[in-house]
Formats: structure tokens, C-alpha cells, sequence
């Protein structure tokens, strides 16, 4: 099946460019002025103590040994030890990673949720008070900075109504005992889902004003095209028409924006993970970054990275799945 | 509408400059008077152009205050006018970084009360938790936020042109290259990227601009050439090849003019992001450090103090969301006003 | 004679622009009977497309329908009156929506557009689209329609109808879009097939491929047409009829070979006079001076007045109608002033100088512009 081979091939594309990614955090990171261990050590350590560490860190060895052991221990899953922590850096991910992709995921989810239906009625309504109104309320949105909105969002609905969590976010898995207030399944997932909602709105506005304006202005374009005309000539009804003929085909552009915004979506995780004191990868790198320990600093931006190249993949698979000449490319 | 060449025999560099200069020219005129007037009738454009000529005069006026003066001030012959780093604030009302004793902190905005008293009109939006007056703070973030936003996005766009015109222009293995080292650089998402590229140089606002700056390059560098793929196919390209003109020339001359008007859209709209990304970092502790008024650096600050004074926290973010409306309005004025004839 | 399938009478559409009112069709009359092919001929800008997509009410905004009275099958498509301030509406002899979406688009009357590139749907199977408009309107079962649909593909001509159904349009040439477009139009088995310059996008010899199609389905189903174009040549191979119009006025209205070996307007001879004709040599083309005139500001008196050789002065003061001019001996019509059904004083009147526009000259040679 086509799908399935055009799916495979963007895995195997996508291999050498997180080989680039890796190339460049290498590159950057070792760029940096200054030596993790002197850092770490303190102000003019002992000789005999920096070699130590040193050694113990391979930092003795030249960059492209370097590199090529990354390498080879990356594909192992081993990415070297957090100077921090001390602990595996792949495990530091590992236990900040699903906050962080639960918060992308349920926003990812309420932008598309509430967005296509706003864009579809607006375009729909084109130049009555609704469409206006969406269209200031969506410009608004993707221009606000969304740290400040969750910041409001805390001040309006943690401390003024006192009605929803400002801080952390507990998985919807978790063991009752591990979560206070919650003696069952059912009332983790209501814990859960109190600490997710801010968050969650927090990051997806700016998404969900971006997919607004796209889906509108596509399917204004969409419903001018000749098919659609066709259609309304051979006596489809109308609502079939933006249903059925109209809908599809509008997605397409609305898909591909939705890729460019998975990189503004993942910046936004950063911050909003810092404002809700979120223990996901974004706070991991803001503060391995503040103590310069470089190996948390790469494996994360990879990890990002990472996460980014499959989301986009994903992208482009659905765009291919609706349009059938990406995959289907013979002509006759 | 063709030149009038003197001799035809004549092919020396002159002629063929005065071609050039002709066809470029002609152009690039019936560009630019169009374009405005058409933003100048869209009102949410021109407003948008407005906020941000206004915030551009304030970010100037407030930067020859701030760096201007101070630099000034080394010099005898200006420190004898009493000239000095924030004069004009001094003069007009205070200094922006001062704390005087005795002014109440975390004021809340005149006509409100909190726990630590009530508003006034000295401190008209209130006082932050140093005693600083919130409003004159704010103005001279503009600075920051205008300057860097657009230094930024200038970087993006500077490095974005060269790689673009020359990747597009001569195809290739160079295309190829350039193209892979672009794509390589977007895989990062934006704001991981300038935080590593701050991990690896620094934490200072000038490593922060220039992270923004090169993580915005490729978004510049595709658009460019792709212009510059589909204009290298147009005739009068191929005209200026075939009267001899220097590769270097076509470029400049040719194809970078014609490729500007999406790229307008694009550096202003990226602006708009620039100054999210910066006030981002800001908040984060990677922008600009205190004292210098920063929006990003003052919703850092008003995050401890939620409850005891909100409003702290809603007025930098509010100049955010204003600034970049703004920049938003008019870059899609902008879009409006060159798309229908981009289509032509 | 009985009555026509499709009778137009003095219709108007406006569009209503920033720049001003354009008149696009400012009243036209024709008729279609059962059986024939008529023709609607004229340059790129003359209002045919628009006067076509009226018939349906397909008139899309900033575009309406202001004047005049669409009959089909002694049902009132639309009629359009002025009240008392100017202002046009519909009259309730007009059938409304719902009645005409269910009984007459695609069942009745189905059209073909011009572009077979863009008129289907890219993310749907060829089959698919068929079926579905097949099933709307001939109340088949999906069954049913499915196999109807993949015999009209076989009847249009595509080979390996039945495992094509399930490609998707990119997966075809234009020719063969074409045919499937015809193909839907037909499977609806309407008694009017509309065809907005359906062979323009295509190259000669694909042209000539449809026509012969057309030709040959036409006979076998009996089925009239609206065939809108502006080349002439296609005219005289498939036309039972022929309307020509400029600037939103029909300027002639014949049977086929009527118009052509007696031409009574001066614009349809300038016509026929521009098409170069592959077996004779000519000294120098014979392109129609100047251009068409915008529709927002057309010019006084009789529209092609600006650019017509027996220009006189008395052209500039009257706008013709289209009038019978062989005293009944045979269905032709010019809106002509030189002619005796006209009585002004066109022989008394001085020439008119038109010389050439400030601006290219314009035939009807088969080039497409993009207007």
C-alpha cells in the first residue's frame, strides 16, 4: 500500500537530519567557553581532581572520538550521565518526558477540537459578528505570549476562585495511594484532569488561534473552488457540500500548519511547564542549563528534537493519507 | 517598457549597468507606492502600523536615554549639562532602575487597594516589588522589546537572504548542502534551539538576539529560495545572463528585489515571534538582566507576588500582546496588499 | 412549433464591485428546443460563462441575477422583477431552492465547466464522485449507481472502465477528465447539458476527439445543448444554432449555416474574417481592431460601435435589439441598425472613424486569455 511505503520512507528521512541534530548540539556544546568540570569544581581546583573528572567524563579525548562514542552509546540509548544527578541522563528523560507529552498531547487536542468547528462556522458565516469576532479573538490569540496567559489563568482560577491546581500535573495512570485526594481510578483521572485543564489551555490557545485562521481562510478558498461548484450544480446540498466536499479538502493546508506549530507548541511547553512548575523536559533543560550540565543539555534538546521530527512524521502521513497525490505520484 | 540604448555596439559594462538599473528600477517602483496605499486602506493594517511606529519612536527615544546618554556621559564636555545615563527620565519623572527609599512597594494600579496600600496617581498602573514605578518600567522595556525583536529577525533574515539567493541560485550540491544544514537546524524546535545556543555561549541578551537570529535563518533561507528558483527561470534573468551580466549582479539586482515582497511579510510577522521568544527568555532568566526594564523579566518577577498584587502581572504581558498585534495587523496587511498581485 | 425546452427572456446579471456596477449580461433572449445544439460564441469577457451559470442560478456573489425570466419545461427557473424603488427581486413564479437543487440541477439540466483540471475533486475517486451524483439524481441504489457509473465510463471512452473507477482524478489526462465529466452529465440523463467551453483547456486533437463524442451522444440520447465557446471553428462543427454576443448583449442569433454564408452583424464578419484558415495564404492576418471594452463602462449607443468598420454616427445614439432581418424567411437575428427592421437614419449618417484601440488587436484564433 502506498500510504504504508511513503510512511517508511519519511522514518528512514528523517534518520540522517536527527544525525545532523545530533552534529549540531555536539557542536554547540562543545563551543561553549568554559569546562563543565572547572564548573563544577569551583574556582581554581585542584589539578590532579580536574584530570579525574575529566578522564572520568571522557572530556580528555579528541572531539570526533567523542562524537563517534556518543554516537555509538546514543543508539544504545545510553547518553552519557547528568553532572548533577548523577544519574543516566536517559533516565532523567525518562521521568520527565510523559508530563511533557501529555501536556503537548491534550493541548494538541483541545486546540483541534475547538478550533476546526470555529473555523469551519466562521468561514461559514463570513462577515456576520460571528465570523468577526473570531477572527479578533483568534488574532489575539496567537499574538499573546502564552506564560502570561497562564499566569492570569492562575490568578483568575487558583487563587481568586480557588477552583483549580496551580502547580504540577498528575498522570492520569498513577496509583490512587500516590495521589492525595483520590481513593480510586476515577479519582485520579478528576485529580489529573483539574491539575491538566490550565496548563493545558495555557499552551493550546496560542495553537488553537493558528488553526482557527488557517481552517477559515482554507475553507473560504476551498468553497470557491470549481468542484464545489460542480457539486452545487449537480444538487448536493449544501450542508453535504461543507461536509463532505469542502471539509476534506480544506484540511490539507490545516495540516501543515499544524506541523510548523508543533516547534512554537514545544517552546511553549518549556515556558508553560515553568509557570506551572511542571516537572516535564522543559523545566529539565531550563535548569540544566543554569547549572551548565552539558550532558542533560544535549540529551534533551536530541530528546526534543526527537519528538518534534515525529510529529511532524505523523503530519505528513495524515496529509498523505487525505491526499492521494502525495502517495499515489503516478500519473498517466 | 524597454530602455533606450544608445549604441547597441557599445556591450561594455555601462550600458548593460544602465539596462540593469532600468529594468530594476521599473520594478521596484511599481512596488512600493501601491503597497502602502492599499495598507493604508485596510484599518486593522494601518492601525497595526500605527502601535508599532509609535512603539518604534519610544524604543528609539528610550534607547538614546538609556545608552546614548550614559555613553555620553564618559565625555566632560556633556557630563558638565548634567547628562547622564536615564536624563530624560530623571528630568520628566525618575529613573527607571532607581529605588528610592521610601516608596512603597507592590503598589497596586491608582484607584485599587491592597495589603500594601493604595493606588495613586504618582504610580498610575502601581509599583513593583521594589519600589519601582511600573508604568515608566514598561515604557523603557519597549526598548528592549522593539530592538532586539527587530536586530534579531534582521540576522534571521540577512543570513536567510545570502543562504537562500545562493542556495536557489546555483542549485546543485550547493542547494543540496545548504538545504540539509537548514533542514537540520528547523528539526530543533525554535526555543530549544536558542536555549542551547545560550547553553553553549552565554547568557546575555546579545547571545539571546543572535540565537533568535540564526534559529530563524532557515525559516528565511526556504522562502528565499524559493523565489529565487522560480524568478531564476523568468526571462528577463535569462536576459541578463545571456548580455553577460556577473552572476553576483543577477542576484543582487534581480532576483532579491523581486523575492522581497513575501520576505516583508514574513520579517515582520516573525518579529511579532521574535519578541514573544526574547520576553520568553526573559522570563525564563536568559534575556536581559535587572535593573534594565525588561516586559519578559518583570512577568518573571510578578510571578512571586500573584496574590498579594495580580495586576503586576497583567500590564507587561498586556504591552506584549499589543506590540504583537500590532506586528501581526500589519504583516497581515502587508500579505493582503502584495498577494493579489503576486498572483498577477 | 411546440414550445422550447429552455426559453431566456431579456435576462440581466450585475456584479456589484468596489470599483462599480458591471453589467456582464445586460439583456440577452434566446432559446433552446428539444434535441438541438446550441451555440453561445463571443470573446473572453462577453458574459457567455456567466450568462450559462445563471440558467441554474449558479450566479455566485458579487454576481446577481437583476433582471429578466429563465423558463425550462414551462417551469419559471427565475424571474426577476423592480418594485417600485429599482430595486430587483424575485417574483413567486420562481421555483424555490430546495425544488430547484432536487429537480433540477443534475437531474434535469446538468452542466459540464470549462476546466477539467479543476472541476473534480482531488481527494475522492473518479468512481466515487460519479456514483454519488449518479445516485442523487436518478435515485438508484449505491449499487445500482456504481454500476451505471462505471458503464458510463466505458461509453465515454475510458478504457479499463471498471478498475479506473477507483483512481483518482490526477491519475487521468485532461482528455480523459473531460470525458468523465461528460460522462457524469450524462449519466444523470438530463434533458439540457450546459458545456461551458469544455474543450478550451485541451489541445486539438483531444478537442477533436470530444466533439465526436459529443456528436455521437447527442444522437444516441437525444439530449440539447448549451455549447458556450469562442472558437469558431467548434461552432461549425457541432451547432444546430448560433448566438453570438459582445459585451453582454447578444449582437446575432442563427441557425449555423445562416451565420456563416450570410452574415448580417458586422462583428459576427469580423469573426469569421480574424479565424485563419489553414488552406489559403493570406498577405497578413485580419485581427479585429482594438480591444473589448470593459463591461463596468461600455461604450454608448451600440457596443461594438468603437471597433466596427461600418461604424456610422447614428451608432453612437442607438443601442440596438436583436430584431428579425430576413423578414421571416429564416430564424435570423441582428442587432444591427444598418438593416431595414431598424428605422434610423443609419444611411443618411457620416462614417465613423475607428481606428485601432491603444492596444492590441484581438481575433478569435484560438488564443485563451486569462481574463
Amino acid at each position: 500500500m502506498s500510504l504504508l511505503r511513503y510512511s517508511g520512507r519519511r522514518v528512514v528521512q528523517a534518520v540522517p537530519v536527527l544525525l545532523g541534530v545530533v552534529a549540531i548540539t555536539f557542536a554547540l556544546v562543545n563551543a561553549a567557553p568554559g569546562n563543565p568540570v572547572e564548573i563544577m569544581l569551583g574556582p581554581s581546583p585542584n589539578q590532579a581532581a580536574v584530570e579525574t573528572l575529566k578522564a572520568k567524563y571522557g572530556l580528555d579525548q579528541p572531539l570526533h572520538v567523542r562524537f563517534w562514542k556518543y554516537l555509538v552509546n546514543l543508539v544504545q540509548l545510553d547518553m552519557g550521565r547528568s553532572i548533577y544527578y548523577d544519574a543516566p541522563v536517559t533516565t532523567k528523560i525518562a521521568q520527565r518526558l510523559p508530563q511533557t507529552i501529555l501536556l503537548m498531547v491534550s493541548s494538541f487536542a483541545f486546540a483541534i477540537a475547538t478550533a476546526v468547528p470555529l473555523g469551519v462556522i466562521s468561514a461559514k458565516r463570513r462577515n456576520k459578528p460571528t465570523d468577526h469576532v473570531t477572527r479578533i479573538v483568534s488574532l489575539v490569540g496567537v499574538s499573546t505570549p502564552s506564560f502570561w496567559i497562564g499566569l492570569i489563568l492562575i490568578i483568575l482560577f487558583s487563587y481568586n476562585l480557588g477552583v483549580l491546581p496551580a502547580t504540577n500535573l498528575v498522570m492520569p495512570w498513577a496509583h490512587p495511594s500516590t495521589v492525595t485526594g483520590a481513593g480510586t481510578r476515577l479519582g485520579v483521572l478528576y485529580v489529573a484532569g483539574a491539575h491538566l485543564l490550565l496548563p493545558m489551555l495555557s499552551l493550546g490557545t496560542l495553537q488553537m488561534a493558528a488553526i482557527t485562521r488557517i481552517e477559515r481562510s482554507s475553507m473560504l478558498e476551498v468553497l470557491s473552488d470549481d468542484y464545489v461548484r460542480l457539486a452545487r450544480a449537480y444538487g448536493v446540498k449544501e450542508r453535504t457540500i461543507l461536509r463532505k466536499h469542502a471539509f476534506r479538502n480544506a484540511q490539507l493546508p490545516v495540516i501543515t500548519i499544524i506541523g510548523l506549530q508543533l516547534t512554537t507548541a514545544i517552546g511553549g511547553a518549556v515556558l508553560t511547564e515553568t509557570v506551572f512548575e511542571i516537572n516535564g523536559m522543559g523545566r529539565l533543560i531550563v535548569s540544566s542549563i543554569s547549572r551548565q550540565d552539558f550532558p542533560v543539555v544535549m540529551g534533551t534538546t536530541f530528546v526534543f528534537a526527537l519528538v518534534f521530527v515525529v510529529g511532524v512524521i505523523i503530519t505528513d502521513i495524515s496529509y498523505a493519507y487525505i491526499d492521494p497525490r502525495v502517495s499515489y505520484g503516478d500519473q498517466e | 517598457m524597454a530602455t533606450t540604448h544608445s549604441d547597441s555596439e557599445t556591450i561594455g559594462s555601462e550600458s548593460v549597468d544602465d539596462a540593469e538599473q532600468s529594468v530594476s528600477s521599473v520594478e521596484a517602483r511599481v512596488g512600493w507606492r501601491y503597497t502602502l496605499a492599499q495598507v493604508r486602506k485596510d484599518p486593522t493594517a494601518f492601525a497595526g502600523f500605527i502601535i508599532i511606529a509609535v512603539a518604534s519612536v519610544v524604543a528609539v527615544v528610550t534607547t538614546i536615554d538609556a545608552v546614548v546618554f550614559e555613553y555620553l556621559a564618559q565625555y566632560q564636555v556633556f557630563a558638565q549639562f548634567g547628562v547622564e545615563k536615564y536624563w530624560l527620565a530623571k528630568t520628566l519623572w525618575m529613573s527607571p532602575t532607581a529605588e528610592p527609599a521610601g516608596t512603597p512597594t507592590l503598589l497596586p494600579p491608582v484607584g485599587m487597594e491592597n495589603t500594601f496600600g493604595q493606588g495613586t496617581w504618582a504610580h498610575p498602573l502601581g509599583t513593583d516589588d521594589r519600589g519601582r514605578d511600573i508604568l515608566l518600567r514598561l515604557i523603557y522595556g519597549t526598548r528592549i522589546a522593539i530592538l532586539v525583536g527587530v536586530l534579531a529577525t534582521a540576522i534571521g533574515l540577512v543570513g536567510g537572504m545570502v543562504i537562500g539567493a545562493v542556495s536557489g541560485y546555483y542549485g546543485g550540491w550547493t542547494d543540496d548542502v545548504l538545504m540539509r544544514l537548514a533542514e537540520t537546524l528547523y528539526a530543533i524546535p525554535f526555543l530549544v534551539l536558542v536555549l542551547a545556543f545560550i547553553a553553549a555561549f552565554g547568557r546575555s541578551i546579545t547571545f539571546a538576539m543572535i540565537g533568535v537570529g540564526v534559529a530563524s535563518i532557515p525559516k528565511f533561507a526556504r522562502l528565499i529560495r524559493s523565489r529565487v528558483v522560480s524568478v531564476r527561470e523568468d526571462e528577463y534573468v535569462e536576459a541578463a545572463k545571456a548580455a553577460g551580466v556577473r552572476d553576483r549582479n543577477i542576484i543582487l539586482r534581480h532576483v532579491i528585489p523581486n523575492s522581497f515582497a513575501p520576505v516583508l511579510v514574513q520579517a515582520t510577522l516573525q518579529v511579532g515571534t521574535a519578541i514573544i521568544i526574547i520576553a520568553g527568555l526573559s522570563f525564563l532568566g536568559f534575556g536581559i538582566q535587572p535593573p534594565t526594564p525588561s516586559w519578559g523579566q518583570m512577568l518573571s518577577v510578578s510571578r512571586n507576588y500573584m496574590i498579594q498584587n495580580p495586576w503586576f502581572s497583567v500590564w507587561p504581558g498586556l504591552c506584549i500582546l499589543i506590540t504583537v498585534v500590532a506586528f501581526n495587523m500589519f504583516g497581515d496587511g502587508l500579505r493582503d496588499a502584495l498577494d493579489p498581485r503576486l498572483n498577477n | 412549433m411546440s414550445a422550447p425546452l429552455l426559453r431566456v427572456d431579456d435576462l440581466e446579471v450585475q456584479f456589484f464591485t468596489e470599483d462599480g456596477v458591471v453589467r456582464a449580461v445586460d439583456g440577452i433572449s434566446f432559446d433552446v428546443r428539444e434535441g438541438e445544439l446550441v451555440g453561445l460564441v463571443g470573446e473572453s469577457g462577453a458574459g457567455k460563462s456567466v450568462a450559462v451559470s445563471a440558467i441554474m442560478r449558479l450566479v455566485e456573489s458579487p454576481g446577481r441575477i437583476v433582471g429578466g425570466r429563465i423558463e425550462f419545461k414551462g417551469e419559471t427557473l427565475i424571474e426577476v422583477e423592480r418594485d417600485d424603488d429599482g430595486e430587483p427581486y424575485r417574483t413567486d413564479a420562481t421555483i424555490p431552492d430546495g425544488e430547484l437543487r432536487e429537480r433540477i440541477r443534475g437531474r434535469e439540466i446538468a452542466i459540464i465547466f470549462q476546466d477539467p483540471m479543476e472541476s473534480l475533486n482531488p481527494v475522492f475517486t473518479v468512481g466515487g464522485q460519479l456514483r454519488e451524483f449518479i445516485e442523487l439524481n436518478r435515485d438508484l441504489s449505491e449499487r445500482e449507481a456504481r454500476e451505471t457509473a462505471v458503464q458510463m465510463l466505458r461509453e465515454v471512452g475510458i478504457p479499463e472502465a471498471a478498475a479506473r473507477y477507483d483512481d483518482y482524478p490526477h491519475q487521468f489526462s485532461g482528455g480523459m477528465r473531460q470525458r468523465v465529466l461528460i460522462a457524469m452529465a450524462l449519466a444523470c440523463e438530463p434533458s439540457l447539458i450546459i458545456a461551458d467551453e469544455p474543450t478550451t483547456a485541451l489541445d486539438v486533437t483531444v478537442e477533436a476527439q470530444i466533439l465526436d463524442l459529443v456528436d455521437e451522444l447527442q444522437e444516441r440520447y437525444d439530449t440539447s445543448f448549451v455549447w458556450v465557446t469562442h472558437d469558431m471553428g467548434v461552432v461549425a462543427e457541432i451547432c444546430d444554432r448560433v448566438n453570438v454576443m459582445y459585451l453582454g448583449e447578444i449582437v446575432e442569433q442563427a441557425p449555423v449555416d445562416d451565420l456563416f454564408y450570410d452574415t448580417q452583424h458586422p462583428y459576427t464578419e469580423a469573426l469569421l474574417d480574424s479565424v485563419p484558415r489553414p488552406d489559403e495564404t493570406v498577405e497578413e492576418l485580419n485581427p479585429i481592431k482594438g480591444v473589448m471594452p470593459e463591461a463596468i463602462n461600455p461604450p454608448a449607443g451600440c457596443r461594438f460601435h468603437t471597433r466596427c468598420p461600418a461604424a456610422r454616427e447614428a451608432c453612437k445614439t442607438t443601442n440596438p435589439d436583436c430584431r428579425d432581418v430576413t423578414d421571416g424567411v429564416t430564424e435570423h437575428r441582428a442587432a444591427c441598425i444598418k438593416h431595414d427592421a431598424f428605422e434610423t437614419a443609419y444611411e443618411g449618417s457620416p462614417p465613423l472613424e475607428t481606428g485601432a484601440g491603444g492596444g492590441f488587436d484581438v481575433s478569435l484564433s484560438g488564443g485563451e486569455t486569462d481574463d
